[in-house]
C-alpha cells in the first residue's frame, strides 16, 4: 500500500457531529468542512444515527475515528470489529479513517478509556502489525493519533515522537496530530511541545485535532492536564496550531468537543476560527509559492 | 469479577493495568515509572476516572428514569458497582443489558421494587431505537397497500405475521409503565401520586418513524403479540391470549399494529399441530 499522501480534500475546519445537532446541521448547513464522528457510536443494526449520518453525508464529507480497535495492545485485533469498521467505511465513504495509539481492551473486557503503552522495540512490532492489518482490511491508508499522557511508563525505551515516526515509515500509514494532546502530555510529562513536533514527520499529518482541557493539583503540588474535551480550545493549543500551520501549510483541522456540548453555533464559530488560521498561513505563504 | 488475566501471549503489563483500573484495592502497575512515584499514582487515577466516569455516563443517559427514581449520586454509586462488576464486554458502547438485573439484586435498591421493571423498559427502549429497520420493501408496502385485516378472518390459520424488527415485549411485576409515564411529564410526583406500585403493568416497545414508542397492552394482548414474535400463527396466537384471559379482537389488534408501524407484513405460515 503507498504511503499516507492525503486525500485531496479541501483544507477546511470540521466538527464532531452529535446527534442532539443533526437536525439543526440538516436545516442550517453551517460552513463547515466536513464532520466527524465516533465509529464505535454507529455500530449498530438501525435507527435514526445512521439515517442522520446518511443525511449529513449527502452534505458533507465525514471522518471516521476509532477510539475501540486497541491497535496498542498485545492482543491481537478483534476480527469482528475490523469488521464492523469496513461496513461503516464502505457505508460512509469516510475522507479519513483515524484511530489511536493507545489500548483499549483486554481479553474480552473493553475499557472505554485509551490507555498508554510501553514504547518499546516489542509493541512496535506489535502496533505496527496492527496497523498493517487494518489498513489491508480497510484497503486505505489510516491515520494514527498521537496519545495525551498522564504517566511514564518504565519499560518505554523509545521517545514518543520517534516512535510515532517509526510507525509512519514501517506501514505507511499518516498522523492526527492532536495539538491538545501534545500540549498536556508536554505539560504532565515535562517536555518541550515544540520540540516534540519538530521530531514529528509533519509532512505525515493529514488531520489535526484542537480542543481544550481541564486542569487539576496533583497530589504532589503540580499541576495536571486533563485531557477532557469539555471547553472551547485552549490558547496554548492555539499556539502550537498556529505554529504547524505555518510549517505545514492548511491541513483539516477538527474541533474536538465531548462533554458540556454548547450550542451548533459557537461549536462553528470555533472552526471558523481554525479556518481563519488556515488562510492567514496561505496568505503568508503566497510570497514563497509565487 | 470478570476473569482479566486469561489472554495469550500476554506481557504483563496489560493484566496488571486490567486490575488496577477496575479494582481500586489492586496494586498499581509495576511499570509506573519510578517505585512510589506519586505522578504516576495519580496518572493511574486520572485512567481510573476516566473508565468509571465514562462508562456510569453512558448508563446514566440510558437510564434516564431510573437515575430520576434515586437521585443522581445514588445511581452513580450503584452504576460504579455494576461497572467492576459488568464492564463492558465489546467495543461498541451500548452498554447496560445487565443493569436491570443487576438492580433486581441490588440491596440498597430493595426500597423500589419497581426499579429493576423501570430499567428493563429503559433497556427496551434502547434497544428498539438501535435495531435494524425494517425491510424497505416492506416500508414501501405499508404505505402503499395496507393490508385487508377485514377479509383475513378464514385465512387466520394460515398466516403469520411479520413485526418489525424494534418490535419488545416488556412482562413487569410492578407499575413500569405508569411510572416511566409519569417521568415524561413535567410533575412526576403529581403523575404518581395516586399510583399503586405493586400492580403489575405490561407493555410493547417500538420504533416508529425514528421515535421509540412504549403502549401499555393488557395481558392478552401481551401473550397475543408474544405468540406472534414467537412465530405462531395469528389463529394459535388469537388461542393463546384468549386461553391467558379475555377475549382478545385479533383483527382490531393486528389492524392497530398495522397502522402504528408494529406490523408491517403477512406470511404463508404452516400451523403447527397442538
Amino acid at each position: 500500500m503507498s504511503a499516507w499522501h492525503g486525500q485531496g480534500a479541501q483544507p477546511a475546519c470540521g466538527l464532531g457531529l452529535k446527534p442532539q445537532h443533526v437536525h439543526q446541521v440538516l436545516q442550517e448547513r453551517p460552513a463547515v468542512g466536513f464532520f466527524e464522528v465516533h465509529a464505535e457510536n454507529y455500530m449498530v443494526d438501525g435507527g435514526p444515527l445512521l439515517r442522520g449520518l446518511d443525511r449529513v453525508r449527502e452534505h458533507y464529507p465525514v471522518t471516521l475515528h476509532g477510539v475501540g480497535l486497541s491497535i496498542g495492545g498485545a492482543q491481537p485485533l478483534d476480527e469482528a470489529h475490523l469488521d464492523r469498521l469496513a461496513g461503516l467505511v464502505a457505508r460512509y465513504q469516510p475522507m479519513v479513517f483515524s484511530e489511536h495509539l493507545a489500548w483499549s481492551s483486554h481479553g474480552q473486557t473493553f475499557f472505554a478509556d485509551l490507555l498508554p503503552l510501553p514504547l518499546n522495540g516489542d509493541t512496535l512490532l506489535q502496533v505496527c502489525a496492527h496497523i498493517d492489518q487494518v489498513q489491508d482490511r480497510l484497503q486505505r491508508c489510516m491515520l494514527l493519533e498521537n496519545p495525551s499522557s498522564y504517566l511514564r511508563l518504565a519499560d518505554s525505551s523509545w521517545a514518543e515522537a520517534d516512535f510515532l515516526s517509526e510507525v509512519c515509515r514501517r506501514t505507511g500509514c499518516g498522523l492526527l496530530l492532536d495539538l491538545c494532546n501534545v500540549q498536556v502530555s508536554a505539560s504532565n510529562l515535562d517536555f518541550d511541545a515544540l520540540a516534540y513536533l519538530n521530531a514529528l514527520p509533519l509532512q505525515r499529518v493529514g488531520q489535526m485535532h484542537l480542543a481544550g482541557f481541564a486542569t487539576e493539583l496533583a497530589a504532589d503540588g503540580g499541576l495536571l492536564c486533563i485531557d477532557d474535551h469539555g471547553s472551547a480550545v485552549h490558547q496554548a493549543v492555539w499556539q502550537l496550531h498556529r505554529w504547524v500551520c505555518a510549517r505545514l501549510g492548511a491541513v483539516p483541522t477538527l474541533i474536538e468537543r465531548d462533554h458540556d456540548i454548547p450550542e451548533l453555533r459557537v461549536l462553528v464559530a470555533e472552526a471558523a476560527l481554525a479556518d481563519a488560521a488556515l488562510g492567514q498561513t496561505l496568505e503568508a505563504m503566497q510570497p514563497c509559492l509565487t | 469479577m470478570p476473569d482479566l488475566n486469561s489472554t495469550s501471549a500476554d506481557p504483563g503489563w496489560p493484566s496488571q493495568w486490567a486490575q488496577a483500573l477496575l479494582d481500586p484495592s489492586a496494586s498499581r502497575p509495576a511499570h509506573l515509572h519510578g517505585p512510589g512515584s506519586v505522578r504516576g499514582q495519580t496518572g493511574l487515577s486520572v485512567h481510573r476516572n476516566n473508565v468509571l466516569s465514562g462508562l456510569i455516563d453512558v448508563l446514566a443517559d440510558s437510564f434516564d428514569v431510573v437515575q430520576q427514581l434515586v437521585g443522581v449520586e445514588f445511581f452513580r454509586a450503584m452504576a460504579a458497582q455494576f461497572v467492576r462488576l459488568h464492564p463492558p464486554q465489546s467495543p461498541m458502547l451500548h452498554y447496560g443489558a445487565a443493569m436491570p438485573a443487576f438492580i433486581r439484586q441490588f440491596e440498597p435498591a430493595a426500597a423500589l421494587p419497581y426499579l429493576a421493571d423501570v430499567a428493563q423498559l429503559e433497556w427496551c427502549r434502547q434497544v428498539a431505537l438501535h435495531a435494524a429497520d425494517a425491510p424497505a420493501a416492506a416500508q414501501r408496502a405499508r404505505l402503499r397497500d395496507p393490508l385487508d385485516l377485514a377479509r383475513l378472518d378464514p385465512g387466520l390459520q394460515h398466516t403469520a405475521a411479520l413485526l418489525h424488527p424494534s418490535v419488545a415485549c416488556l412482562a413487569a411485576d410492578h407499575a413500569a409503565v405508569s411510572v416511566w409515564r409519569a417521568h415524561q411529564t413535567e410533575t412526576p410526583a403529581l403523575a404518581l401520586a395516586n399510583l399503586d406500585w405493586q400492580r403489575p403493568e405490561q407493555a410493547c416497545i417500538w420504533r416508529l418513524d425514528d421515535q421509540v414508542l412504549v403502549q401499555a397492552l393488557v395481558p392478552a394482548e401481551l401473550t397475543f403479540l408474544q405468540a406472534l414474535q414467537a412465530g405462531h400463527s395469528l389463529a394459535r396466537a388469537e388461542h393463546l391470549a384468549a386461553a391467558s384471559s379475555t377475549h382478545v379482537d385479533a383483527v382490531g389488534l393486528l389492524s392497530w399494529m398495522q397502522r402504528q408501524g408494529l406490523l408491517i407484513g403477512l406470511m404463508n405460515h404452516m400451523e403447527e399441530t397442538s
